[in-house]
């Protein structure tokens, strides 16, 4: 996956980021590999939107029909700390994604 | 607030706890609006109003959703877990029917008045008069004491940065004077037969979708609910309605149109954060797709926001480039103003005219394909002094008797 | 719009982010220079180096150890800032990438002030009227600063007409104007 990691504006200061450059495709992959992952939990959504949740508070929501990917960093993690947690999320997910293409 | 307590009277879209009516909002309405309570009835007499009519909306609440339970504790632990639940913080009551004191660390006000403006200005006055309104509220409904028995005062506040939010409770000399309320039964006979408008299918719709979504939102650990980029509460119309209109029936006849037209920014405020929050979210996107952008579309998606926060059922009667006719026979304010004060002689419907011309500011005014954020500056950008763009004119407002509320919104 | 002085000014300063010239006691852009336009509002950005430069002065003022040649440095996540009074009219505001090492940044400064210093005009501003200070100290500080006539009317009594023309207002108007300000900005002294 090819894609960069952009601040979304929110209240709580730089608690969301988003994933630009998702293809559908690539979200799909995502999303399998997001359902068949133990440490992600799914959470209700709304509409078609999927909502994924790890141990530490970090969610990942995910749109399949247009490929959208958006990180909420968890409130606990210091503001200044949040981007590099959201590229911790990031790097999970494109591992993810790599072993779910991989595995077919 | 168990999810078998809500009821949503479906065709005017106006949500209630048993009977006790609320609506969502978030921290950037909630501060504006407190805020000029305040710049109106002045610091001191606005925290006491915006007080007792916090203490009066969450006896009603409190006393209708603690029913089933038979001690004190059982009620004050239901008291706790639904003022967590609408967002407002998680509160320690630690009280008894003498008094006792309370505190937080996450009150929605003082918390969110933190994260907006502490970094710029310093607080002197604590913020919480919401949590103060409900600490005293909570107190008397767990040990079944009249109406006005304790009170509370908040020693300090995380608006002034202080570590935590504090409260003293203690037994009044003398009732506290409450504001009545106004439920369910008393709104109905305001109510005019339902009514839809352009784009009814889609906008039902997705009203209806969105309702199910935020009806399931829940505080996190804080109490504090988050969603669409913003910090929400699941809010009492009572509490919002009895301190705006304290404030436009007491403020000198000179100084009323100023008080209208502060009452209409709150609404511009929460049209641009709220409902642009939620335009822009991936909740929205899974909704009604990618945003197109166009101003039909905003404006359809900005009334279908509405009745999904529970506002009523909004509808477009006309709507052009240059021009806007929203109505409804159901918005919140109306059968409100209407059971609790009668007939006005001026249109009162003060929050649907300002999101009315806030809608049509936000279709035209904002790019859409990705670029714009919605930043305070941007916001003071486009909201500032005359360069609207739009002007709105009241044309009916059930609040008079007219049979429906309706705005006209123009380009200038 | 930048002009040629400053232009010349930045020339082969290669991790300099932008300049910003800030006219005092007004804390007004007087002239501006951005490498990467559109992220942010010289503006807006100008007016706190004119009050940071000024709060320092005062802070310094009452330590004793002010001097003319004070400067202000800001290091931060990604941006070195730093601040100094060209004389007493202007503030000049230097941003730097934040991988610049700071002798570079301090050898730059130096040059460019030369520069900029030389090229600005000899001005002996007007006392402008305290309301009118506290109008202009509102409009960047307040809270809601689009709604800021209006909370001040409501406070003050006076009306919106009034206040749009501040350097007309009596004593008392001006005192009660100062008195809504400390309360909107939870101050107990303005320091204009």
């Amino acid at each position: 996956m090819s894609v960069t990691l952009a601040r979304e504006l929110a209240c709580a200061r730089s608690r969301l980021f988003g994933l630009r450059g998702v293809t559908i495709e690539q979200g799909r992959i995502l999303l399998g590999a997001l359902e068949a992952c133990p440490r992600w939990r799914e959470r209700p959504g709304i509409g078609e939107l999927r909502i994924f949740r790890s141990a530490a508070g970090h969610e990942v929501l995910l749109v399949p029909s247009t490929g959208r990917v958006q990180i909420r960093v968890a409130y606990v993690v210091p503001p200044i700390e949040r981007f590099d947690a959201a590229a911790g999320v990031l790097v999970e997910l494109a591992r993810l994604g790599r072993a779910a293409r991989r595995a077919g | 607030m168990s999810e078998a307590k809500r009821l949503l009277l479906e065709p005017h879209d106006l949500t209630f706890v048993e009977d006790v009516p609320y609506i969502y909002h978030c921290s950037h309405y909630n501060l504006f609006h407190d805020q000029t309570v305040d710049d109106v009835l002045g610091d001191t007499a606005g925290q006491q109003v915006r007080v007792r009519a916090a203490h009066a909306a969450f006896r009603q609440l409190l006393r209708a959703i603690t029913q089933g339970a038979s001690t004190p504790m059982e009620r004050l632990s239901i008291a706790m877990g639904a003022f967590a639940a609408m967002g407002h913080g998680r509160v320690d009551l630690d009280v008894t029917a003498e008094g006792g004191s309370a505190r937080t660390g996450h009150a929605h006000y003082g918390f969110c008045w933190a994260e907006k403006y502490g970094s710029r200005v310093s607080r002197t006055l604590p913020a919480d008069a919401v949590a103060a309104g409900f600490v005293a509220a909570a107190t008397e409904v767990a040990y079944e004491l009249p109406a006005g028995a304790m009170q509370a005062v908040e020693e300090t506040c995380v608006a002034r940065r202080e570590p935590e939010c504090t409260f003293k409770v203690t037994r009044a000399a003398t009732p506290v004077p409450l504001p009545p309320t106004v439920d369910r039964q008393a709104m109905e006979p305001f109510l005019g037969p339902s009514e839809g408008g352009m784009d009814e299918a889609w906008i039902g719709a997705t009203a209806d979708t969105l309702q199910e979504f935020v009806a399931a939102m829940e505080g996190d650990e804080r109490g504090l609910m988050e969603g669409f980029g913003v910090f929400i509460t699941r809010h009492l119309t009572n509490y919002y309605l009895e301190t705006a209109y304290a404030a436009a029936r007491q403020a000198p006849e000179s100084a009323l149109p100023i008080v209208e037209s502060l009452l209409r920014e709150a609404a511009h405020v929460c049209v641009f954060h709220t409902f642009g929050g939620i335009l822009l979210s991936p909740e929205w996107e899974s909704v009604a797709g990618r945003l197109s952008g166009e101003p039909e579309d905003i404006v359809r998606g900005c009334v279908a926001i509405a009745r999904g926060l529970g506002f009523g059922r909004w509808a477009i009667r006309e709507l052009g480039p240059d021009r806007l006719v929203l109505s409804t026979t159901s918005n919140y304010e109306a059968p409100y103003y209407a059971a609790r004060f009668g007939k006005s002689d001026r249109p009162r419907c003060y929050f649907f005219q300002g999101a009315a011309l806030a809608m049509m500011v936000l279709a035209h005014r904002v790019r859409w394909d990705g670029s714009a954020e919605l930043t305070q500056s941007f916001y003071d950008d486009l909201f500032r002094g005359q360069g609207l763009g739009f002007r709105c004119e009241p044309t009916t407002c059930q609040t008079m008797g007219h049979d429906r509320t309706e705005v006209v919104v123009r380009r200038t | 719009m930048t002009s040629e002085l400053l232009e010349q000014a930045v020339k082969d300063v290669a991790p300099l982010s932008a300049v910003l010239v800030t006219a005092m006691p007004d804390c007004l852009l007087y002239d501006s220079w951005v490498k990467e336009e559109g992220r942010w509002a010289p503006e807006e950005v100008a007016s706190y180096f004119g009050d940071l430069v000024r709060s320092n002065r005062e802070a310094l003022k009452s330590l004793g150890s002010w001097s003319s040649t004070m400067q202000v440095t800001i290091e931060s996540a990604d941006a070195l800032v730093v601040l100094r009074e060209v004389n007493e009219h202007f503030v000049c505001g230097c941003i730097f990438d934040r991988s610049a090492p700071l002798g570079l940044v301090r050898l730059h400064v130096d040059r460019m002030l030369d520069r900029i210093s030389a090229g600005l005009p000899q001005i002996s501003p007007e006392e402008q009227p305290r309301a009118v200070r506290i109008i202009g100290f509102l409009r960047r500080y307040a809270p809601d600063p689009h709604a800021i006539l209006m909370r001040v009317a409501l406070r003050t009594g006076l009306s919106l007409e009034q206040l749009e023309a501040p350097e007309h207002l009596t004593p008392e108007q001006t005192q009660s104007l100062e008195d809504a300000a400390k309360q909107i900005l939870g101050l107990q002294e303005l320091h204009l």
